[in-house]
């Protein structure tokens, strides 16, 4: 039963992803095992204990040792797994060095709203990375829930309008 | 498979699972990697949750047992003591078990890890349990030289922990 570095470390990074989503008690996490789909968690918000159907993937990846800052971590980390561009809602990547187990996030199909009536998922070239703790999973839940409010607003706006209601980019 | 929470317990128990294969699995800061990941033995009607076996050159893999109990309830004011109840009946049941045998306590709030022995030293169940082998450092070095001290010789003398909890007092 003994197994190798890759899998021991994929393993150790799933109970750690695991770990910092379920910190919180409004999210309901599914482990996705063998999906091969590039998301490794689908993560449901929940508003006082009912599941609201909003959604969002978590990929979690394994690096060996530790690093001094984020700028030790690879930025084209969408690029290595296309598998996530046709994702139709947010998708986020944990890493988590081995070394010290300490976690980081970036955006892999990260929401947009700046344009307000048709909020849209960018395909992300060049991850961003930042410290994930307690309060950057507020941060992400919280942008996830801004994207999915927009996304209702811009279909009232546009019930009555032929132009499309959200774009995939 | 999917883990999907149905209700705090189930939570809190999924979460005690993976806290612990987490900290078990930590790399020692002189020795490296331990212990592999361990194996979730599955359903609810067994007394051990999980196998453990050592890394090791060796082609038989050395390996323990552990029972994870995970509480939300804290410690107790007086010693520090974590509040996780095991019945006389599972320790019964522990001690059949030919391999070192551990019940792991989960402190699943602060996220944080005690081993004890459950290898025939206490026969009363108990509400609470030691803190005094977090599983962290020096602790899991110590473990994993137990358990290759007990495959060395695995029946010639009856096994004794190191981990024993300083409150049992059994008669």
């Amino acid at each position: 039963m003994t197994m190798k570095w890759d899998e021991f470390f994929a393993r150790r990074a799933e109970d750690l992803g695991f770990i910092h989503l379920t910190r919180r008690e409004d999210l309901i996490v599914d482990r996705l095992v063998s999906s091969g789909a590039g998301v490794d968690f689908l993560v449901t918000v929940m508003r006082e204990g009912v599941a609201t159907g909003r959604l969002f993937g978590v990929q979690v990846k394994a690096r060996a040792g530790s690093i001094r800052s984020t700028a030790g971590l690879n930025r084209r980390v969408s690029g290595a797994d296309p598998s996530v561009a046709d994702v139709p809602f947010p998708v986020c990547v944990f890493v988590f060095t081995m070394g010290d187990d300490r976690g980081y996030y970036g955006w892999l199909r990260e929401p947009v709203l700046s344009n307000r009536r048709s909020p849209t998922l960018r395909l992300v070239e060049h991850v961003e990375w930042s410290e994930l703790d307690r309060g950057a999973l507020a941060e992400i839940v919280h942008t996830v829930e801004a994207w999915y409010e927009a996304q209702k607003r811009s279909t009232r706006q546009h019930a009555s309008s032929p132009e499309p209601r959200s774009q995939v980019v | 498979m999917s883990i999907r929470r149905s209700g705090v317990h189930d939570l809190i128990a999924a979460r005690g699972e993976s806290i612990f294969r987490v900290l078990i699995s930590r790399s020692h800061v002189e020795h490296g990697y331990l212990f592999q990941v361990p194996h979730f033995l599955g359903d609810k009607q067994r007394t051990v949750d999980f196998y453990v076996e050592l890394v090791s050159a060796d082609s038989a893999p050395l390996h323990f047992f552990v029972q994870v109990k995970a509480t939300r309830t804290g410690y107790t004011r007086k010693d520090r003591r974590l509040r996780v109840r095991v019945s006389a009946a599972e320790l019964r049941r522990l001690v059949g078990y030919r391999a070192p045998t551990y019940i792991v306590g989960i402190d699943e709030q602060w996220e944080r890890g005690y081993i004890v022995s459950a290898n025939g030293e206490r026969t009363r169940g108990w509400a609470t349990m030691t803190t005094a082998y977090p599983l962290e450092g020096d602790v899991l070095a110590q473990l994993k030289d137990e358990v290759e001290a007990y495959w060395a010789h695995p029946a010639s003398t009856e096994f004794r922990s190191r981990f024993t909890d300083p409150g049992w007092r059994d008669p």
